[in-house]
């Protein structure tokens, strides 16, 4: 079908590399669990590992002391502990929106990547559920965030920010691990039918739910993904949105500003491609995917992460601008604090990062260049940690009252519990690119050529000229009726 | 819905003529919007000479509701040729002669930059025009504005009843009076802050610049696609794609700016850091309705033939769907934060649609929650409607008709009390300049193909999808 | 797992047919199949394919997907369990004011709605779809044929289950002979298999 052919003028290529057909997409992507796992994996695996051992001693130190081992102060009563857990939600943002919204609007290329993203966000979120669940200082009595009856016959109170929180988060979460165990059930059972031992073919053959590829079946399921792609789309842009209206729904300058929400979103989608451009990066080297994820793939994500970047510019400009032009001397300080004040160093990071960096991806050269992209899309994490921090720290340090000014350090239990929220991560990641299809085997053979019922092997390939020809059939408009 | 058979459409496409007969109602069909036009001039104009602040009002009203729709349009062009998006080949040259309506914008904004005295007071101030800081006595005639808003009815045109003001109830009045005094002061002081960017020279000189952006970007994209038609090349796409990333960043911009310009600086002392990103919003989910809505009169017409298939009428439902959610997210989220964060000096913009004033623009607030969102949303959550034209044309029509109506109550509520009340004026600027944008967009589309029969992707359009 | 090699054609008879299988290496060759088979009429039957094939709902004459009702439902009974939480429990049952804002003020838990609209609703497709598949189901006949394991990988398959009242051991392969199949299958079981839908 010469008119399904890319046209490479406009920059459309193949979706996967010549010569990819099924049996290379089954092998290429079950191998990776069948196999032993690399010296490499052993490694990060035990680095993991460890990081998970330090963030236990340190949560258990934290437990028995209080929140007093924190650099939490006042003014600041609010440090690393919310910065990390914005962070962490953010970055499981690009997961959700790899999935759905590229789902939604059929850019099909996602299918490359879709299956890393959404684990990333299911890992992402474990991470940052961890934070609002020990910074109340008594996590014993985290019950008491949940709508239960309890023997002083109080409820929560729902006009509390961080109640909608836990129902944004919480939502975000189960519909995500939905989402993502939805999608692996076909692939699963590629790796049953594919398991010579008795144990995989037990466990596998479980989690497939006794798949067998019925059309019947797809019909509903493919609807069902469909659904759940159109419902992932408004929750994930509630979910950060309501993370900002933790801040915006106060009185507190530089907090209290209404582009939060969006502002807050595009920065979450943008922190998370960067992740996931990392992440996939190093994944693909190790296991040699290149013929899946393909060049063209990764300049795609660098392209959305310059759009998501000038956003956070937009915002960052917007709310500049906005400071000026309220005429509110406590808004205008604030910024001006921001950018001169005892943190400049960090607002200065985050706008190096964060705007200035990406705009490297204008030029296409360093767009296709692994080196570049790479440690751009480590600075953008670095960059939008910091945009938390600065939010955070900023706004909260130098208040109305001149008199409880103060400042916000980190100690090193601050520290150890970041870094180890990074060892529950690559733990549960490194797990799953050991165990589970990390790219969608289905989902990528639906995108091949040949899956295509009209294709033709014989046909013209972008040869223009035999368009009536090469059909098989008519093509109908499906459930036109 | 019956949809034919497209085996042979594939073969007819690139021969086939997607023209408007000469001889049809559609071809005059500009002339009897440039007559409705500029019978709506003639209303206008005896507006614009009797009752000028009234007329400045409902002029801003027409020219902004108008506007967001047209740049809704450049925004659906841009983003077709950001993305490469293959799909919307079919219906992107109805969307390009919505925006080649672009070019008629100054002219219709002549009569808006005439009357900027009645609608920005901060207009009258020349202190700031040439930088210097006026002397006090100076600026606080200059702010007289806002005595006027709250001490004296304001110079009522003949049709409207002076209303009293309730601003401040309770205490003496002399303490009230007092009070004011204190307030205005204070009022004056912070907008006098503001003059470096509310001023006389910079409005105009940025309104310039808009203008030509808009104009220049519209022209380029409409000429690149009608030329292609012909010449079938290649590169016409290709270039359009290179400007798209530029533009559309300029788009951004001068969409946010010219939005406070025009509309939140009615009222100088309110901000949003959210309003551009709000008339963007609501320009969008407009325009993707009246895209629907035109896309389905063509194919009723025939005049299609089979380009425009159930699957892009399915598609421009959901993308209706879809940016109906964003307009509610971004209108709900900016109204939250102010109402639940509570300062005064916010709470102003939504205490003036509220409940001030006898409660007539509450129930259009409240409209624009119930009819603007909630129906449509329940029409088109079902994917058979999306396919079904009947209620498909319903759910957009609401969504074009409700977005007049919220222009309406996004400029109106500054005007004088604020109090609800309906002009014949609203109506002949709405007619002036609904009229001519459409006379200029339904003379394009009697002069070019009715779809761009020259892009290479064309086919592929006619034959996708929906997944 | 089938335990022996050989074809299951060729057991003894004290077997029950349960169905035919016929195994297709490309999606065209699947798809005229299922137009074939949905012409002659028959009900109990199936493709299966490693994914979803583009055209194949119409090629088997399916009816549109139901699920979005159960999505629907479940969306509007979570925007009520919503509602009536936070009624109930900040105007009713024990009333806070906070922020200057009625106990019961309708906007301040309107996050809450929303989640819990979205979570049910997500419930209702997740659960609705397996529901309306009837999975879990590990047992099924066609996983006796060793073949079939290629159903997940790279071949096409198209089943016609022998409770269909058309079933008929010659005709109905015949049929699928005609498709042009790289192999046609039988599968058998002691008892007699009876239709699931």
């Amino acid at each position: 079908m010469s008119y399904f052919q890319p046209i490479p003028e406009l920059g459309e290529g193949p979706l996967v590399a010549e010569g990819t057909n099924f049996k290379v997409v089954t092998e290429t992507v079950s191998r990776v669990t069948e196999r032993k796992a690399p010296r490499g994996w052993w490694i990060c695996f035990l680095i993991a590992l460890s990081l998970v051992g330090v963030f236990t001693m340190t949560i258990g130190y934290l437990f028995w002391k209080g929140i007093g081992i924190w650099g939490n102060n006042s003014p600041c009563y609010w440090g690393w502990d919310i910065t990390n857990f914005v962070w962490w939600v953010g970055i499981g943002h690009a997961g959700t929106l790899i999935s759905a919204v590229l789902f939604i609007f059929r850019q099909r290329w996602r299918t490359a990547i879709n299956r890393f993203a959404e684990a990333m966000t299911i890992f992402a979120v474990i991470c940052a559920l961890i934070f609002p669940g020990i910074h109340v200082g008594r996590p014993w009595v985290a019950y008491y965030m949940f709508p239960l009856p309890n023997q002083m016959g109080v409820w929560p109170n729902f006009k509390s920010p961080l109640l909608w929180d836990l129902f944004a988060v919480g939502t975000y979460f189960t519909v995500s691990l939905m989402f993502w165990l939805v999608g692996l059930i076909p692939d699963f059972a590629t790796l049953r039918d594919r398991s010579t031992g008795r144990i995989r073919q037990m466990v596998y053959g479980v989690l497939a739910l006794g798949w067998r590829g019925s059309n019947r079946h797809w019909k509903n399921y493919e609807r069902a993904y469909l659904i759940l792609a159109g419902l992932s789309t408004p929750l994930v842009l509630s979910v950060h949105s309501v993370v900002s209206f933790d801040f915006a729904t106060s009185v507190e300058p530089g907090w209290h500003t209404t582009i939060f929400p969006p502002y807050f979103v595009a920065g979450a989608v943008f922190s998370g491609f960067a992740m996931v451009m990392t992440l996939l990066l190093i994944a693909r080297t190790v296991f040699k995917m290149n013929h899946l994820v393909q060049m063209r793939h990764l300049e795609l994500m660098n392209k959305i992460m310059l759009v998501t970047g000038s956003l956070v510019g937009y915002a960052y400009a917007m709310e500049f601008f906005t400071a000026w032009y309220s005429g509110s001397e406590y808004e205008m300080y604030v910024f001006i604090n921001r950018a001169t004040g005892p943190y400049a160093w960090a607002y200065w990071t985050m706008i190096s990062c964060n705007v200035i960096c990406p705009q490297l991806f204008w030029s296409r050269k360093l767009r296709r260049s692994i080196p570049v992209m790479f440690v751009v899309s480590i600075l953008i994490n670095i960059g939008m940690w910091f945009e938390r921090f600065v939010i955070i720290a900023t706004s909260l340090h130098r208040d109305y009252i001149p008199s409880s000014w103060g400042y916000f350090s980190p100690t090193v239990f601050d520290i150890c519990t970041y870094l180890g929220t990074f060892g529950i991560f690559f733990t549960l990641f490194l797990l799953f690119i050991r165990w589970a299809p990390m790219i969608a085997i289905a989902e990528v053979k639906g995108i091949l050529p040949e899956a295509d019922p009209h294709y033709d092997p014989h046909g013209s390939h972008g040869a223009h000229g035999s368009r009536e020809g090469s059909h098989g059939y008519a093509l109908e408009p499906q459930g036109a009726e | 819905m019956s949809t034919t058979n497209q085996m042979s459409g594939g073969s007819n496409v690139g021969r086939r003529i997607y023209r408007v007969d000469p001889s049809s109602a559609l071809a005059s069909a500009w002339k009897v919007a440039g007559g409705i036009g500029l019978l709506g001039a003639v209303g206008a104009a005896f507006g614009f000479v009797r009752a000028h602040d009234r007329f400045a009002y409902s002029y801003l009203f027409a020219f902004f509701a108008v506007l967001t729709l047209a740049l809704g349009f450049l925004f659906f062009v841009l983003i077709q040729h950001l993305t490469g998006a293959g799909w919307s080949v079919t219906v992107r040259r109805l969307a390009e002669f919505f925006m080649s309506g672009l070019v008629i914008f100054p002219v219709l904004a002549i009569p808006l930059l005439l009357s900027t005295a009645s609608l920005f007071p901060w207009m009258s101030h020349r202190g700031a025009e040439h930088g210097e800081s006026a002397p006090a006595e100076e600026h606080h005639s200059a702010l007289d504005f806002l005595v006027r808003d709250a001490n004296a009815a304001p110079p009522a045109p003949p049709s409207q009843p002076a209303v009293p003001a309730m601003r401040h109830g309770g205490g003496s009045k002399a303490f009230a009076e007092e009070l004011e005094q204190a307030e205005h002061a204070e009022h004056a002081e912070i907008l006098h802050g503001k003059l470096g960017y509310l001023n006389r020279g910079f409005f105009y000189t940025r309104a310039v610049a808009y203008f030509a952006f808009w104009c220049w970007i519209s022209i380029t994209l409409f000429r690149l696609s009608t030329e292609q038609d012909k010449t079938k090349k290649l590169e016409n796409t290709v270039k359009a794609q290179r400007l798209a990333p530029v533009a559309t960043i300029l788009f951004g911009l001068t969409l946010t700016f010219a939005a406070i310009d025009w509309t939140m600086a009615l009222e100088p002392l309110w901000y949003s850091t959210m309003y551009g990103v709000y008339a963007f919003a609501a320009g969008v989910v407009a325009m993707f309705a009246l895209l629907t809505l035109v896309a389905l009169a063509f194919r009723r017409s025939g005049l299609m033939g089979n380009a425009i298939t159930a699957e892009h009428f399915h598609d421009l439902g959901k993308l209706t769907f879809g940016f109906l959610i964003f307009w509610a997210y971004i209108t709900f989220s900016q109204f939250f934060l102010v109402w639940y964060s509570n300062i005064p000096e916010e709470l102003t913009y939504y205490h003036r649609r509220w409940p001030v004033h006898g409660g007539a623009w509450k129930v259009i607030s409240l409209a624009l929650f119930f009819v603007k969102f909630v129906i449509p949303f329940l029409v088109l959550l079902s994917r058979n409607v999306k396919r079904h034209t009947v209620l498909l044309a319903i759910g957009a029509a609401i969504i074009v008709v409700m977005h007049v109506v919220e222009m309406y109550w996004v400029v109106m509520p500054n005007y004088a009390s604020g109090a609800f009340a309906p002009n014949w004026l609203d109506l002949a600027c709405l007619l002036t300049v609904g009229g001519l944008y459409l006379a200029v967009v339904l003379r394009n589309m009697t002069a070019h193909s009715l779809i761009p029969v020259g892009d290479p992707r064309l086919e592929r359009a006619e034959h996708f999808q929906n997944a | 797992m089938s335990s022996s090699m050989h074809p299951r054609s060729e057991r003894p008879a004290t077997r029950q047919p349960v169905l035919l299988l016929a195994e297709y290496s490309t999606t065209s060759h699947v798809v005229h199949a299922a137009e074939k088979v949905r012409d002659a009429g028959y009900s109990h039957w199936d493709t299966h394919t490693p994914f979803p094939i583009h055209g194949m709902d119409s090629a088997m004459g399916l009816k549109d997907s139901r699920i979005g009702w159960i999505v629907l439902v479940m969306g509007v009974l979570g925007l009520a369990t919503g509602l009536s939480m936070y009624l109930y429990m900040n105007e009713f049952n024990y009333p806070i004011v906070v922020g200057g804002k009625p106990p019961g003020a309708l906007p301040a838990a309107v996050p809450v709605y929303f989640e819990l609209t979205v979570l049910f609703s997500a419930f209702g497709a997740v659960f609705g779809m397996l529901h309306l598949n009837r999975l879990p189901r590990h047992n099924h006949p066609i996983f006796e044929s060793d073949r079939f394991r290629a159903a997940s990988d790279d071949k096409f398959f198209v089943s016609i289950e022998a409770c269909d009242p058309k079933f008929n051991l010659e005709s109905t392969r015949n049929l699928l002979e005609s498709t042009h199949p790289s192999a046609v299958e039988l599968i058998e079981e002691k008892e007699a298999h009876s239709c699931s839908h």
